[in-house]
């Protein structure tokens, strides 16, 4: 032990007198030691300045403006779009940065959105998604009513389909004004890959009688009767609604969100029990929580699933397939036994485009110029042009491309709705409540109960209610 | 020394402390007393909307939370899969690396590897190895004649639990293997050479000699155990996010789930409040525990 | 030669089995990282039979890992200095009871030991954009070194006090002040024990994922844990660039280990035993 501390010592002694010892007194040393910390400061401070650099070196008067939507994928048309134009507008607003924190995983969008709010200095231009379930930004002021913006510049929206405008309309609370614009309005549809069904000698079922009679069939031959991606759990809430609607119209959404049904009733439980009786009999294939929404596509592509179940949102990346002119767009399938709701519909507007700053901020005007840009009847008819027709839009066409085979059928079926709602939970107040009937809903493939499921999310409503 | 020397020197002591005590007490201690307040509100995420004051009523949703106390068996089950699986494989390879085996360096370094990985790397490693469509775990399960084995253990809410414990055994067997060898390095030579003489061999050796010598060992690993196990979150979260449903839901997951997801701030500053409070008295109580048993030792 | 007894044996065959417990996921992540789509699954140990370099091409260029790392490194080493400065001063004051005080701020100290910081994360979360500090290096740097400052602390106290003070009354003697001593007796001396709590610092930044996931919204500030996870929705059918990605951003602190292999594992195991 002694001969450790010894070495130490001499050690030490060896280091004091290679930094230069300390005789020059106390004052002197202690100045020359404190430079030490400050040189490694001022190392620190120059790389931490070297990676801000850019903005700084561009000139200070620029504005920054953060535009959020969940278009970060580049394997999609739609997405791949807009990442282009944002390039675009960079280029051609040198005074602006725009930052794009746009990410395509919900979870993670929600958790960038919310975290800005709530430190409270929101995303100055970001997808909002309306309805009750989002009251609670339009009434505390987060969302900017932009109603003068749009009656001051009438060309802006003039070509905007007005119907698409209620989910942004809070009048019903007593908030007046609009708060955003429509993007991308859809419809949930099914794609079918025909091949398939033709090999098989098939029709392509259009009613769940006709999937639950093909399945057997399509199971023998190797083939998923209709993949379910449920790793992303929306998938479950879409399948929820768009059942319901062929099953009971808006009629359950309706009673659901006043109240006057339980999700334990005999209604809800009976489209979930149907669901579960589905997952068992193999229709919607197995690992379903393995994959997400671009699985399901991948399925489709590779002919390993005869359906998706899916949306509008997809006909342009499905229109890239390898074996595009094998797939085929039809409604959500719908029950031969209630023929009365064959059109009844899950789809409309979704995700509008919306804005923080307000009217004074110095950031206002430049955020004004993000949100005309990426609304404005110029980037939808790009949009259209690059998807060359397919999907849906939330603006009218003066010219129309030749839609191609997909649109046209998609069209087909969607312009026969009698009538659209988005996912049931949307039309809630209660925040929470999406994510817990989308997460309960998506346990059936990891073999739960239908009721449950059923009771699960009643208790989190009942709670809910007990809270507030 | 002169008292103006002495001032001086408490003066320049205490500049000297200023710094960290500054950065600590405003980054650290602030945030978690404000965490305490904020737990007995009622608060959406969004600034201009008032905090209303809840009093206990956070804490009564928490505790009443189903959810909750899935995650508390959820912590139990990591405890004791530390204490069944990483355990034995961590003592065994603290062995290894002690022995006097050819290659042990390579061992050494293959087994310590993951401490130096990114914990969101090795989950999304994992999340490939454990892939049920053609992933390596069910090509090997259906190349050893298993087929129509359902290996989706993420995806399962009984097994997905048991499938993060032994990711997490992967991650951290390693790190503890370091303890144990620590403490082997500690057992004195001739200790052994005394039990030789006594006759002591192979097991024996171990069971009477080696495991009681590393005591310390064993306790500084169980520590770290249930405190790791109370804030475990990164493995949970990018695995399986807490699902299917809310089968491998964890206190960390919660605390984010509630706050990002439902808007409900006043939950999720409860639960920080509860884990600060958790691993604090696991921590206190568990080094009293093993203080008091040495004291109990010395006195018989 | 001794005989090997069957025992032996055994426990040969099963240090070689943990062996390939912990490098199989490597190896299978770095084989998949050069093929494509089809070629990953249903295999356990096949090699690629053509190189896909493109999957390291998007990784860079559509991923943006290289940057990811970069910050990764930005991050950890910064906040691995602040710690080291900060701790040594301020733990040299507590460990020679300079203060009347020095116990009760020792105690102040210990008691982050015991708690989880993401306990704290709303009003740390709060906290930061109200005072606009995210996406910037220095604060998140600054949180980081609060963070594991009470580790770092813990042992370089500990470290400090095994020195033998006769050094520093050398030191007085000849002159010295506090901080000369500090930063050139005790920073040389006890340099096992700040190297230590440096690298635990390191490490620990680097894995981080849950405050850099809620702070750093700028793609261009993202760190590995956080660029990694994004890319779950973003193209989980496109796997190679997926494992490309995970390789890339192992191989710089696997090639850092490697580089100093017994100073990490040793200030590891000295972290490991005194935590």
């Amino acid at each position: 032990m002694r001969k450790k501390i010894m070495s130490a010592v001499l050690a030490s002694a060896m280091a004091v007198s290679l930094l230069g010892g300390c005789q020059g007194g106390g004052a002197q040393s202690s100045s020359q030691a404190a430079d030490q910390p400050e040189s490694s400061q001022a190392a620190e401070d120059s790389s931490s300045g070297a990676a801000s650099e850019a903005p700084a070196a561009a000139g200070g008067e620029k504005v920054k403006v953060r535009i959020l939507t969940r278009y970060s994928n580049p394997d999609s048309v739609r997405e791949r779009y807009f990442m282009d134009m944002v390039a675009k507008f960079q280029e051609e607003n040198p005074d602006i940065e725009l930052e794009d924190v746009s990410i395509s995983d919900e979870n993670s969008r929600d958790t960038l959105f919310k975290t800005s709010v709530a430190s409270g200095d929101p995303i100055e231009v970001f997808n909002f998604l309306g309805y009750a379930a989002n009251l609670d930004y339009v009434s505390n002021g987060v969302v900017t009513d932009i109603s003068s913006l749009i009656e001051e510049d009438p060309a802006w929206t003039e070509k905007y389909i007005d119907a698409l405008f209620a989910p942004v309309d809070y009048s019903a609370y007593g908030v007046e004004g609009t708060y955003g614009l429509p993007t991308a309005p859809y419809g949930v549809c099914c794609f079918y890959n025909k091949a398939i069904f033709d090999e098989l000698n098939m029709e392509l079922p259009e009613t769940w009688e006709a999937i639950e009679a093909a399945a057997p069939k399509l199971i023998e031959a190797g083939y998923i009767p209709m993949a379910f991606g449920a790793k992303d759990n929306y998938r479950a809430g879409h399948f929820l609604t768009a059942l319901s609607m062929k099953y009971y119209g808006d009629q359950l959404k309706n009673d659901l969100i006043a109240g006057d049904k339980a999700w334990n009733g005999a209604e809800t439980l009976g489209l979930i029990e149907k669901m579960q009786a589905w997952q068992e009999a193999g229709i919607f294939g197995d690992n379903n929580l393995a994959y997400d929404a671009n699985g399901e596509l991948a399925k489709l592509e590779n002919k390993e699933a005869a359906i998706i179940f899916s949306g509008s949102w997809n006909i342009a990346t499905i229109n890239e397939f390898a074996n595009a002119g094998d797939i085929v767009c039809k409604g959500f399938p719908y029950f031969e036994e209630k023929p009365e709701f064959k059109d009844e519909w899950m789809g409309g507007p979704d995700d509008f485009m919306a804005i923080s700053s307000k009217p004074g901020d110095p950031d206002y005007d430049a955020t004004v110029r993000v949100l005309k840009y990426f609304t404005s009847q110029e980037y939808y008819e790009g949009m259209y042009e690059a998807q060359s027709g397919a999907g849906t839009y939330p603006v009218k066409f003066d010219e129309t491309i030749e839609a191609d085979a997909l649109t046209t059928q998609f069209n087909e079926y969607y312009n026969k709705a009698t009538n659209m709602i988005g996912e049931i939970e949307q039309f809630s107040p209660m925040t929470s409540l999406m994510d817990v009937v989308r997460t309960e809903v998506t346990t059936i493939f990891s073999g739960d109960k239908a009721q449950d499921i059923a009771d699960r999310i009643q208790g989190e409503v009942d709670a809910y209610g007990a809270g507030s | 020394m002169s008292g103006v020397m002495s001032r001086k020197k408490k003066a320049e002591a205490l500049l000297l402390s200023l710094p960290a005590f500054l950065l600590y007490s405003f980054i650290f201690i602030y945030p978690m007393i404000s965490v305490f307040r904020l737990s007995l509100f009622k608060w959406n995420g969004i600034p201009n909307s008032p905090l209303e004051f809840v009093g206990m009523k956070n804490y009564v949703a928490l505790f009443t939370d189903r959810r909750f106390f899935t995650a508390l068996t959820n912590v139990g089950i990591f405890i004791l899969s530390g204490c069944i699986l990483i355990l034995p494989v961590a003592f065994f390879l603290a062995t290894v690396i002690q022995s006097k085996l050819k290659g042990k360096r390579l061992l050494k370094t293959s087994y310590f590897m993951p401490q130096v990985i990114s914990r969101t790397a090795i989950a999304l490693m994992w999340y490939f190895l454990l892939y049920p469509e053609g992933g390596p775990l069910a090509t090997l399960v259906e190349s050893l004649g298993f087929t129509g084995v359902d290996v989706n253990f993420l995806g399962s809410q009984t097994y997905a639990i048991y499938a993060i414990t032994v990711i997490n055994a992967w991650t951290y067997a390693g790190f503890n293997m370091l303890i144990f060898s620590a403490g082997l390095t500690a057992v004195p030579e001739d200790v052994y050479e005394a039990a030789r003489v006594d006759g002591a061999q192979g097991w024996q050796k171990l069971r009477y000699v080696t495991i009681p010598m590393l005591k310390s060992s064993f306790q500084i690993f169980l520590l770290n155990c249930v405190v790791g196990s109370i804030t475990t979150f990164e493995m949970v979260y990018v695995t399986t996010g807490g699902g299917p449903g809310s089968a491998s839901e964890v206190f960390g997951t919660l605390l984010y789930k509630n706050a990002f997801t439902y808007n409900n701030y006043g939950y999720s500053n409860a639960m920080g409040s509860f884990l600060i409070v958790a691993s604090f008295l696991a921590s206190v109580l568990l080094t009293g525990l093993f203080s008091r048993g040495e004291k109990k030792e010395a006195a018989v | 030669m001794k005989k090997l007894k069957a025992g032996d044996i055994l426990y040969r065959i099963l240090a070689v089995f943990f062996f390939l417990i912990f490098v199989y996921p490597i190896y299978f992540t770095v084989v998949s990282s050069f093929k494509n789509n089809t070629e990953i699954w249903n295999t356990m140990f096949a090699l690629p039979s053509r190189i896909e370099w493109g999957n390291y091409v998007s990784a860079v260029v559509d991923v943006g890992i290289l940057r990811a790392v970069l910050n990764s490194f930005i991050f950890s080493f910064g906040a691995c200095l602040v710690v080291v400065v900060l701790v040594t001063m301020a733990a040299y004051v507590v460990a020679r009871k300079l203060l009347r005080f020095s116990g009760a701020l020792r105690m102040y100290y210990l008691l982050g030991l015991m708690i989880p910081p993401y306990a704290m994360l709303i009003p740390v979360v709060t906290m930061f954009t109200e005072l606009g500090f995210r996406d910037k290096y220095w604060p998140m740097i600054l949180l980081y070194a609060a963070v594991n400052f009470p580790m770092s602390f813990y042992l370089i106290t500990g470290y400090i006090e095994g020195v033998s003070k006769e050094l520093d009354e050398a030191a007085i003697m000849d002159g010295c002040s506090t901080t000369g001593i500090i930063f050139r007796i005790i920073f040389p001396v006890a340099s096992p024990g700040i190297f230590t709590g440096a690298i635990i610092s390191f490490l620990a930044v680097y894995n981080e994922l849950i405050f850099a996931n809620t702070l750093l919204t700028n793609q261009a500030m993202k760190t590995i844990s956080v660029r990694l996870l994004g890319l779950q929705g973003e193209r989980f059918t496109s796997y190679g660039p997926m494992f490309a990605s995970i390789v890339l951003s192992i191989l710089p602190i696997l090639a850092v280990y490697l580089l100093f292999q017994e100073k990490v594992e040793g200030g590891i195991a000295a972290g490991a035993v005194k935590g």
